[in-house]
């Protein structure tokens, strides 16, 4: 299934269901700022297949607003199953490990109280659309790899085990090799982004390619238009 | 158990001076439905306003259900305690308070 971002904001009310530990620059480019009765918010609308509507959003006084995401239902959406299902569903199609899921309907919380969960690191198959999103979002769809890791911060919250040594590299941190490795010409398999035809290597770098655009509309990342680029390959 | 401390931002329509002004006389916070929904609630972020404007409060009616750690709710019908008021504007979602800090004088 695809998850394709709306223009227009839900014209229902929409209630909070999961709380995700990735900002939304991570989730979404398709960013727009609205405003409703609690306050002033950051957000994008999404529908995957022609049913399933879900939002988005951040608002100025949610708890770590820089690095978690909230994701709202629509208020008729109230069965605690359907709810789990749905929030399931988006975070495989975004490519959004479990891991990142911080608080879910139907777990017990504390207002005001929101943990990471200690499992959550950037592992490599994160990575590798982590840096297809970041490259997509650089001028001519290309970085290179100084340029990724450099931006990297802008959209992963590191944990303290991402910033830990690597045991191979002295003067590297883990989550440095991980995108070393995600990127790496010596991996092989058909999960490369490569080997996908999501992008090509280019001196130094990426760039990702006319089918990399597609592939990050189709999970929500860029709106439609966006992967409407001339492929010059 | 200590009450849980409750706080909204000042803005431009719907957390006005006015309005906090009229919630602290009243000790009541109202809300209005979302757009497209015939349910008011009362909306909140929990904890203490961090800073900047606004007001803040405690209530001894449970914010359920709909509210996350982020975010607190108060729906008429859904939350027992949650009163309805009307005015000639709509309908609206009524809490009663039992602390109010009005930091938006």
């Amino acid at each position: 299934m695809t998850v394709r971002a709306l223009e227009y904001e839900p014209d229902i009310d929409v209630v909070p269901q999961a709380i995700i530990w990735r900002s939304l620059r991570y989730c979404t480019l398709v960013v727009r700022e609205g405003q409703d009765d609690l306050d002033k918010y950051n957000g994008a609308s999404f529908v995957i297949g022609n049913d399933i509507r879900f939002d988005l959003r951040i608002y100025q006084g949610h708890i770590h607003p820089e690095v978690t995401v909230t994701l709202y239902l629509p208020e008729d959406v109230r069965d605690e199953k359907r709810v789990s299902k749905i929030v399931s569903l988006v975070i495989e199609e975004m490519e959004i490990p479990a891991s990142a899921i911080a608080w879910r309907r139907g777990q017990k919380f504390q207002f005001g109280k929101l943990e990471r969960s200690p499992q959550d690191r950037l592992r490599e198959q994160e990575a590798r659309v982590l840096v297809l999103k970041i490259a997509a979002s650089q001028p001519h769809r290309s970085a290179t790899i100084s340029k990724l890791r450099q931006e990297i911060p802008n959209y992963f919250d590191l944990s303290p085990a991402d910033r830990s040594p690597s045991p191979s590299r002295n003067n590297e941190a883990l989550w440095q090799i991980v995108i070393r490795n995600a990127i790496s010409s010596h991996r092989t398999g058909p999960r490369t982004i490569f080997a996908q035809g999501w992008a090509k290597k280019i001196p130094g770098g990426l760039k990702v390619t006319r089918l990399g655009m597609n592939y990050l509309n189709s999970i929500g990342f860029l709106h439609s238009s966006a992967s409407d680029v001339p492929d010059d390959e | 158990m200590p009450q849980v401390s409750f706080h909204r931002v000042e803005n431009v329509t719907t957390q006005t001076k006015e309005i906090a002004r009229m919630q602290e006389l009243s000790r009541e916070i109202w809300g209005r439905p979302a757009r497209g929904s015939g349910q008011p609630s009362v909306k909140a972020y929990p904890g203490s306003l961090p800073n900047g404007r606004g007001v803040e409060f405690t209530t001894d009616i449970e914010p359920m259900p709909g509210s996350a750690p982020n975010e607190a709710r108060w729906y008429w019908e859904w939350c027992p305690g949650v009163q309805l008021r009307q005015n000639v504007t709509g309908d609206f979602a009524c809490i009663d308070v039992t602390s109010f800090k009005n930091m938006q004088p």
